[in-house]
């Protein structure tokens, strides 16, 4: 008992839970304790010493305040408040076991594990204290959560930390049992991204309060670590790639430090660089060539600072595929040769991620075939079966008049864009013929026949003769000036410099407005149609595929009016061409469904296939073999996923880090072997986990929030003393109610003896007796 | 002055272009399509006296004048002096008339867009030389061995020349004869690209597939070989065995190619002139036509 009030006591008070046990009448208690006070004053009418008034008033109020206290202790007063009934009911004490918990930020140099185990078990450790009350089951969690029984069990090694799957498994072992409270022990540094406040409040519903004690330092005060790395996953062009690295602070602003990228134990790649303000995080880009054609994994690393606590956090691995992988591929027809077509081959020519095969109307009636794979390919010209052009991802048309196509080609053209999800380029002048076909309808521009053009712009393209022929600046739009198929840099400013040193262009093919859905990226300077300026470069989305259109021909004077070490105009067409292609749909792809794993997880692999016409093919065989860095190999047939057409699962657990590869196979119903595009390779690393150090600080906030959604309360580690009362006294599913007397209380004794002393020396100092 | 000379000559266009139209389709496109082939002389003086003009067309053909050995960029006979033996420049040589017949048939022949008029010339040095992606240089010496005409390309002309060709550009070289010249070419070029190999094609090469498949390269002669005063040549003479030379990029294209022991812009400027035989007009024009699809195409 304590000397004064409990808190409890006091909180009870509070909330009027305050009686007598001896339930006299309120009127016959007031009566009563008037009656005290007037026989007082009676008794004080004659002294054996004069008294002056003041005195007199005093030494009656100092007696009457005596006997009023015995009296109001003679009634018995009581608070009612709820306890738990000691060993009657069960308490889950959740140890927080991952390994942001070995980080020694806790004031002595001891680590967030060592601090809690202390506190739990050494002599006269929380542990003794709640067993006196409660039954207490232990248990450790990160990822997972088992049972312990002493401090031995506490490793601080788990790779991952989730609160809530330890809150719902304490829930399931417990279920059944009289279980009065959680008690959590953490840092709330929880990294598996579900939010354990649901859980909380599950138990908060039965009266299971969860108690949360926070441990370690809400900000690590010496630490530098990687946050974060983001790579492409695949290289798509050229052999330069940039590697964005996050870099967090806290104890070393303005620092500078080493990152340095190893490939092996080589290094790859270093930079010098300025870390930001204390808690603050920076980002760092590092440029990068991979050395050879697979899949490679990179370990980044930031110089170890002096007395820093974090260690583990300096590194990262992660995956960048350079596997050789087949270019997207391309149709082009042109009805005729120009220097358009010449310098979108050329700009094209040296990309390993595109293949242009074209073909182009040298003559009447003859043709010219170039980066065709093998000597069939085109060789009847544009193909009229829906499996050889759907063997493209992109077509492009240039000069090319309707008569070159039959109604069939068009049709197919258009479920070429709308199903099989291909990308179809206009570039140059439009057969007032195509108005009436889909062409009209796939492309971001309305066709407009030539004849209901007003007559300035008609005329054609070329100079000298008329406003559509004339030389132009074209203006990026907006959405242009930010575009991925228009950007010449990463920089704003560098690009609008790059852009405003390129040569104007030459004569632009009237269509129309670009449609409303459309977006238009570049447009001419000055000749508008119907109060809108001539689309240049316009796109769309049609069905599961791209439409673009380019309105002039001249694209190939960014090339020859500029010096040949310039690489503008072949960039543009690359860009644009391969976000023509890129989306369009594959027969097969394959998901994982995390960016990178760690050992003993669990990978879970989806397929998505889809049949010769590109629709999502729910009667495939489909395999996947998977090969590891330890050498094994797995072969498991996929299973189709009835829940979704198309999509086809498997998955299994690694249990060694590096590189895994993966083929999967796809043999449909209709079985066509031989098909490359029915095969796809992919790959995953496995890598030391870092997570449990990256942002490791203390969640006080999150553990609050577990607290008090649940009728809990939060602690922090160093201040638990009255933490064992307090959960006996938390009302609870399994607390009784209880009333606990107040008469006894030091307190009111205390006031008892001072008061007599009071009365005592007052009639000595007067001379009474 | 051209159309006055069609005019002189329009007796005998008739023949010529009967006879090109016999022999161009039969062999040259057995393995494609056939072509009409109508070259009349009336349409063709038509075009001449003015339905054609220049800049109506996405195809100029491109003429360069350079510095000649006797220094200057004059045209022969002009104010540098003129004439064998004298200062004065061949870059004009068969100018315009060999363009004008030539163009007239890549207008018919293919679906590169020209006419009769889209030529022009330009100094090597001149920017607007980077509006076009065709080049073409006569490279003529005369007489033959003479150090006295012919090109010397300047420093600034060999700058703008390696960018043209850097940047995407096609140079035809045509017209220069016997070992000597072969040397004098050798040396501009080694000015040009000292160091880029000079190779000889054989007909395996793309460039003689574009659009016809010419197997042979055939030695297409000068004026000289049937003009009126006899220049002492032999059709088909084995002293000069003709070859196409040919620099190529840094991705294999070729950027430069030069006729050697030919003459095709006689060939197309006696297209229509009974004495000159029409199987190397029909040569010259097919060699040409194949130039231009692969520097259309690569």
């Amino acid at each position: 008992m304590s000397y004064f009030f409990d808190q409890h006591a006091i909180d009870a008070i509070q909330q009027g839970r305050f009686s007598f046990a001896y339930g006299i009448s309120p009127w016959l208690a007031l009566v009563l304790a008037l009656a005290l006070v007037v026989a007082v004053w009676a008794l004080y009418r004659k002294t054996t010493r004069t008294l002056t008034p003041a005195w007199k008033t005093l030494l009656i109020s100092v007696r009457s305040a005596v006997l009023l206290l015995l009296f109001f202790c003679l009634l018995r007063p009581v608070v009612t408040t709820e306890q738990v009934v000691p060993q009657e009911s069960y308490l889950a004490v959740v140890v927080d076991d991952s390994q942001s918990m070995s980080i020694a930020d806790v004031d002595g140099g001891q680590s967030r594990a060592q601090a809690v185990s202390e506190r739990l078990y050494a002599d006269g450790g929380l542990n003794e204290a709640l067993a006196d009350t409660f039954q207490v089951r232990t248990f450790r969690f990160d990822k997972q959560t088992q049972r312990v029984t002493d401090s031995s069990g506490l490793l601080a090694a788990g790779t991952a930390s989730s609160i809530d799957q330890a809150l719902r498994y304490v829930d399931q072992q417990l279920s059944g049992l009289a279980l009065g409270g959680v008690l959590l022990f953490s840092d709330g540094a929880d990294n598996e991204g579900v939010d354990p406040v649901e859980s909380a409040r599950s138990f908060g519903a039965r009266q299971i309060p969860v108690f949360t004690v926070g441990v370690g330092q809400e900000h690590i005060p010496r630490d530098v670590g990687i946050v974060d790395v983001a790579a492409a996953r695949t290289v798509l062009e050229g052999s330069v790639f940039n590697v964005d690295v996050a870099l967090s602070n806290q104890g070393y602003a303005g620092s500078e430090v080493g990152l340095s990228v190893y490939d092996g134990d080589a290094v790859v790649a270093t930079q010098r660089v300025v870390l930001g303000p204390d808690a603050s995080t920076r980002r760092f880009t590092i440029e990068l060539t991979p050395e050879r054609q697979e899949a490679i994994v990179y370990r980044l690393a930031v110089e170890e600072q002096d007395d820093e606590i974090v260690l583990e956090n300096n590194q990262y691995s992660f995956l960048v595929d350079n596997s050789v992988r087949p270019p997207l591929d391309i149709l082009y027809v042109d009805g005729h040769p120009r220097n358009e077509y010449k310098f979108i081959r050329r700009a094209i020519e040296n990309d390993p991620t595109l293949r242009l095969a074209t073909y182009l109307q040298t003559g009447p009636g003859k043709f010219y075939r170039q980066g065709i794979k093998t000597p069939l390919e085109l060789s009847s010209g544009f193909p009229e079966r829906m499996d050889d052009l759907y063997q493209y991802e992109a077509i492009i048309l240039g000069d090319i008049g309707k008569d070159f196509f039959t109604d069939g080609q068009l049709t197919m053209l258009q479920d070429f864009v709308a199903e099989r999800g291909g990308g179809l380029l206009v570039a140059g002048m439009m057969d007032d013929l195509f108005v009436d076909t889909v062409l009209a309808d796939i492309l971001p521009v309305s066709l407009v026949p030539s004849s209901l053009l007003p007559q300035t712009l008609r005329g054609g393209i070329t100079r000298g003769t008329h406003p559509t022929g004339e030389l132009f600046t074209p203006q990026l739009t907006s959405a242009g000036e930010y575009s991925e198929l228009l950007r010449l840099s990463g920089s704003d400013a560098e690009n609008q410099r790059l852009w405003s040193e390129l040569p104007q262009l030459q004569g632009v093919y009237v269509t129309g407005r670009a449609k409303p859905g459309a977006t238009v990226l570049m447009e001419h300077p000055l000749l508008q149609y119907q109060s809108q300026r001539l689309p240049l470069i316009a796109t769309q989305r049609y069905g599961s595929g791209r439409s673009m259109s380019i309105t002039t021909a001249s694209t190939w004077r960014w090339q020859m009016m500029m010096p040949a070490e310039d690489q503008a105009h072949e960039r543009l067409w690359r860009q644009m061409l391969r976000w023509l292609a890129v989306s369009a749909l594959e027969r097969v792809t394959v998901d994982f469904d995390r960016e990178f794993y760690h050992v003993g997880d669990r990978v879970n692999v989806t397929a998505t296939v889809r049949d010769t016409n590109y629709l999502l093919d729910n009667n495939a065989s489909v395999w996947v073999h998977m090969s590891g860095p330890d050498g094994s190999v797995i072969d498991n047939a996929m299973e189709w996923d009835i829940d979704e057409d198309g999509v086809y699962r498997s998955s299994f657990e690694v249990n060694s880090e590096g590189v895994f590869n993966l083929m999967v196979d796809v043999a449909s119903a209709a079985g066509e072997a031989d098909r490359s595009d029915t095969e796809k390779h992919a790959a995953f690393v496995v890598t030391p986990s870092l997570r449990e150090f990256s942002s490791a600080g203390r969640d006080t906030g999150l553990l609050r929030r577990i607290a008090e959604g649940s009728g809990g309360r939060y602690y922090d580690l160093a201040q638990t003393g009255t933490l064992a009362t307090d959960i006996s006294y938390t009302p609870s599913a399994y607390s009784q109610e209880v009333q606990i007397d107040l008469w006894d209380t030091p307190l009111l004794l205390a006031l008892l003896i001072l008061l007599l002393c009071a009365d005592w020396i007052l009639r000595r100092l007067r001379g009474l007796s | 002055m051209t159309a006055r000379w069609v005019q002189r000559m329009a007796p005998s266009l008739a023949t010529g272009a009967w006879l090109l139209s016999a022999l161009i389709p039969g062999n040259a496109l057995a393995q494609n399509t056939a072509l009409p082939l109508d070259f009349d002389a009336e349409s063709f003086v038509q075009d001449m006296n003015g339905a054609d003009t220049l800049g109506q067309t996405e195809f100029t053909w491109i003429r360069g004048r350079y510095t000649n050995y006797g220094g200057g960029r004059g045209r022969r006979g002009g104010r540098f002096g003129g004439g064998f033996g004298g200062r004065g420049g061949w870059w004009d040589t068969d100018y315009p008339d060999a363009e004008s017949n030539f163009l007239r048939g890549v207008q018919r022949y293919t679906n590169i867009d020209a006419n009769s008029k889209s030529y022009d010339f330009l100094d090597l040095t001149d920017p607007r030389l980077y509006e076009h992606s065709f080049l073409y240089m006569n490279m003529k010496r005369v007489p033959i061995g003479s150090l006295y005409s012919g090109p010397d390309f300047q420093p600034d002309e060999i700058t703008a020349l390696r960018e043209f060709m850097f940047r995407g550009g096609f140079v035809l070289l045509d017209d220069f004869w016997g070992e000597v010249h072969l040397e004098e070419f050798q040396n501009e070029m080694a000015k040009l690209f000292p160091d880029r190999e000079l190779v000889k094609l054989d007909t395996r090469h793309e460039l003689f597939h574009t659009f016809f498949d010419i197997n042979e390269v055939v030695q297409v002669p000068g004026r000289a070989v049937t003009w009126d005063y006899n220049g002492g040549f032999n059709l088909d003479d084995p002293d000069y065995p003709p070859a196409v030379y040919a620099i190529l990029d840094d991705d294999g294209r070729v950027m430069l190619v030069a006729n050697h022991n030919a003459d095709l812009g006689d060939g197309w400027e006696h297209t229509f002139y009974e004495p000159y035989p029409t199987r190397y007009s029909n040569e010259a024009y097919k060699i040409t036509i194949n130039f231009l699809i692969y520097a259309f195409t690569h």
